[in-house]
């Protein structure tokens, strides 16, 4: 195995016959199979160079890559009990696609997952698919995410999986986000179209070539993290269904990106953090400031949802304080019944998480997660 | 001697309102009533000498349900007789029955005043036909008008009590300021002022869940609820109780039996008591209770026992709901130091946010934090 090293003992040869049929050699330009005893699948990557281990070729069969995870999402069960499950799922899945890859996760909101990595969105999407399908579980899906570089201060690059590990604003020397580049295929008469949306998501056009007179090729540079939300979705709404896209990993390049934490009364709240590029992060703060404003139900004392870069405040809403409960009677002195109300009443508080004196309910951990532009 | 207070539920209507849950049955023919007041006559001894009542004082008699002015003064007559062969009836005792408009005309209420009932309370809801039929109640406005003129126009009784509900669907202020006119207007001694709530299962709770933009909403209740006890006070009236006001010295005294957290004895189909701390319920379907009574078998089916601290959070919940508040000194006669000591950081920790004050070692909810009342409860329940 050129790319890691690895050396086995070919158990047996063959070709397709169109059933598997034992040979003694393959020959140049001949197609078959080798069997030997690979234990991790890690370790046989799709296009990789196999050679002898007595007499190794000095340089593979140019054009290998190794499959890289580009797009990040969690994965979910419905139900606790589906946690196994899901693990046993996973571990299937990953059997016949070495490209998947996944490390558990646990969320404020959701309990115990799996952070996996995707090639891409369409990667995403099978895999998610085939998790319903095939092992019959209901998983939930977070919204998808990039990986960030950001370079410190101390010259130390860390990989940003998740709002948490993103450094404090002083401490970031650089930060870099991935960028794609993108090859739409469009009607001359979209371009105006495409070219304004790829604008709006940060886009910078390569070039734009002719197909035939009526049918063109525009290249852009598009940050990853921009091609995850509603891209396609606009994209055929501008071209009227006729355009189609493809992308490709393109590198690492700087950006502006920001750390946007949201504080309920006061309290900055892990778990609803979240990295944006720095000129979409007061729109994103503001939908969602106002999202958990409706989310966030009336309590004893007024709840304020800031969000906030660094020490700077970018957006605000309030939730008024409770003004007024339901003043009931007691009839006929069941005070059991008014017991075991409030009992069921505190019972839905507990399943809240408390900041402070507030109570932040599950739907709230939900809002960040999910996709923001239903 | 040990006094208790006595709640006997009368499960008859002519017709279920849209909002109640609680348990009757449709008033056909009046031999449905003499027949439940037999079982009830029998319960009556059986739970005398299951729960060993033998030699208790009556404080306080409810007739509630239901309809209790559909039972006829004959056979109240007979139960009350019975009452007093079986106890001793105290000096000041409150005999009340709960009355709806259109079940009672003034004949009917001076054989009531004869047998020596002392005090009625009239279930109104609204003066307004629109809320009335809205809620499902069986009368309208002229009888309402009708019943609280035949009860002053007697003379009979000084005690007397109606409930309003507020905060109703479609409600506006000028809707709030007439029923408002209307209670000042009788100025009954005492009234219930109160939400609609509504429990699951029951029919104004199915529409409304698709309709709860058509509540006024909790600013607007707060707000009301502020101007109408401005009014109140102007008029000598006290809250007492979260839901209930009184001009001095006419508070329910069947009610502050509850919030005292001390002893009654609910006889009938689904009622609750409270005796030697514990507190249990009746069957909660007719059939099943007559079955249990004619079997000789005690009606209570559920017996809840408390451990300590479930009582103290019991008891405080109680006693906060009330203008007496929670009495420091008696926590600590009746309840371990440590469990008392830790229920009165929280209520210090309320008082810093102004939801409670303490007043001569006692603990009393102010009016923001009356408003609020659950939400404390909550905290004190753990």
């Amino acid at each position: 195995m050129c790319s890691n090293k690895q050396k086995y003992q070919v158990i047996e040869i063959g070709i397709f016959n169109p059933d598997m049929k034992e040979i003694d050699s393959l020959g140049p330009g001949e197609v078959g199979y080798i069997s030997c005893n690979i234990k991790a699948i890690q370790d046989c990557r799709v296009g990789d160079t196999i050679t002898s281990a007595a007499n190794p070729t000095p340089q593979a069969v140019p054009g290998y890559k190794q499959a890289k995870p580009m797009v990040f999402c969690s994965f979910y069960p419905v139900n606790a009990e589906g946690y196994e499950i899901l693990k046993e799922a996973l571990e299937k899945l990953q059997l016949n696609d070495a490209s998947l890859m996944y490390e558990p996760d646990i969320s404020e909101a959701l309990g115990f997952g799996f952070r996996c990595g995707f090639l891409g969105l369409l990667h995403m999407e099978i895999i998610q698919e085939r998790i319903e399908r095939e092992f019959d579980i209901e998983v939930v899906a977070t919204a998808p995410h990039v990986v960030y570089h950001v370079l410190t201060k101390n010259e130390e690059i860390i990989e940003v999986k998740s709002p948490r590990d993103f450094p404090p604003a002083g401490e970031i020397e650089e930060a870099e986000e991935p960028i794609v580049e993108m090859k739409i295929i469009a009607p001359s008469t979209a371009i105006g179209g495409v070219m304004d949306l790829c604008q709006s998501k940060r886009g910078v056009l390569q070039d734009m070539t002719y197909l035939d007179p009526s049918t063109v090729i525009i290249r852009y540079h598009l940050p990853m993290a921009e091609i995850l939300f509603d891209f396609y979705n606009r994209l055929k709404s501008v071209s009227r269904g006729y355009a189609s896209m493809d992308y490709e990993f393109f590198g690492y390049a700087s950006s502006n990106l920001v750390k946007v934490d949201i504080l309920v009364s006061k309290e900055k709240v892990d778990g609803l953090s979240f990295i944006s590029h720095e000129e979409n992060a007061a729109r994103r703060a503001r939908e969602l400031v106002t999202r958990l404003r409706k989310i966030i139900p009336r309590q004893m004392f007024t709840v304020t949802i800031q969000a906030a870069i660094g020490g700077k405040i970018i957006a605000r809403e309030d939730v008024a304080a409770l003004r007024k409960d339901v003043l009931a009677k007691c009839y006929g002195g069941d005070i059991t019944r008014k017991r075991k109300l409030l009992e069921k009443q505190k019972e839905g508080k507990k399943r809240m998480k408390a900041v402070g004196k507030i109570s932040l309910p599950q739907e709230a951990f939900l809002a960040v997660l999910q996709t923001e532009e239903q | 001697m040990r006094e208790i207070a006595l709640y006997i539920h009368v499960p008859f209507c002519i017709q279920k309102c849209r909002y109640c849950d609680f348990v009757s049955y449709p008033y056909l023919q009046p031999e449905s009533i003499s027949d439940y007041f037999k079982v009830l006559t029998q319960e009556l001894q059986i739970r005398t000498e299951n729960d060993k009542l033998q030699n208790v004082v009556l404080k306080s008699i409810y007739f509630g349900g239901g309809t209790p002015s559909l039972v006829s003064p004959e056979i109240l007559n007979d139960f009350l007789l019975l009452l007093r062969q079986n106890f001793r009836f105290s000096e000041s005792i409150e005999i009340t029955v709960e009355a709806n408009p259109g079940t009672l005309n003034s004949e009917k209420i001076r054989e009531f005043a004869h047998l020596g009932v002392n005090r009625l309370s009239i279930g109104i809801q609204s003066f307004q036909n629109r809320f009335l039929s809205f809620l499902g109640r069986a009368y309208r406005e002229k009888e309402v008008h009708n019943l609280l003129i035949d009860l002053i126009d007697t003379g009979l009784f000084l005690n007397w009590s109606f409930d309003l509900m507020y905060g109703l669907p479609f409600q506006t202020f000028s809707d709030w300021k007439k029923e408002m006119e209307h209670l000042l207007m009788y100025q009954p001694p005492h009234f219930s002022l109160y939400n609609l709530t509504l429990s699951h299962q029951v029919p104004l709770r199915i529409f409304l869940k698709k309709h709860l933009a058509l509540f006024p909403g909790q600013d607007w209740e707060a707000s009301i609820y502020r101007w109408t006890q401005q009014i109140l006070r102007k008029y000598g009236y006290r809250r007492y109780e979260i839901s209930n006001f009184a001009k001095p010295g006419y508070e329910c005294l069947h009610n502050l039996t509850y919030w005292r957290n001390q002893e009654y004895l609910g006889l009938g189909v689904s009622s609750s008591s409270y005796l030697g701390g514990i507190r249990m319920r009746n069957a909660s379907t007719l059939s099943h209770y007559q079955k249990r009574i004619k079997n000789c078998q005690s009606p209570v089916v559920t017996k809840d026992i408390l451990n300590l601290k479930q009582k103290l959070a019991e008891e405080m919940i109680l006693a906060l709901r009330t203008s007496e508040g929670v009495e420091t000194e008696k926590l600590f006669k009746t309840y371990p130091e440590s469990l008392v000591q830790e229920k009165l950081i929280q209520l210090e920790d309320f008082a810093q946010s102004h939801f409670i004050h303490e007043r001569e070692g006692r603990w009393i909810l102010t009016s923001r934090g009356t408003l609020i009342a659950n939400q404390l409860f909550l905290e004190i329940l753990d």
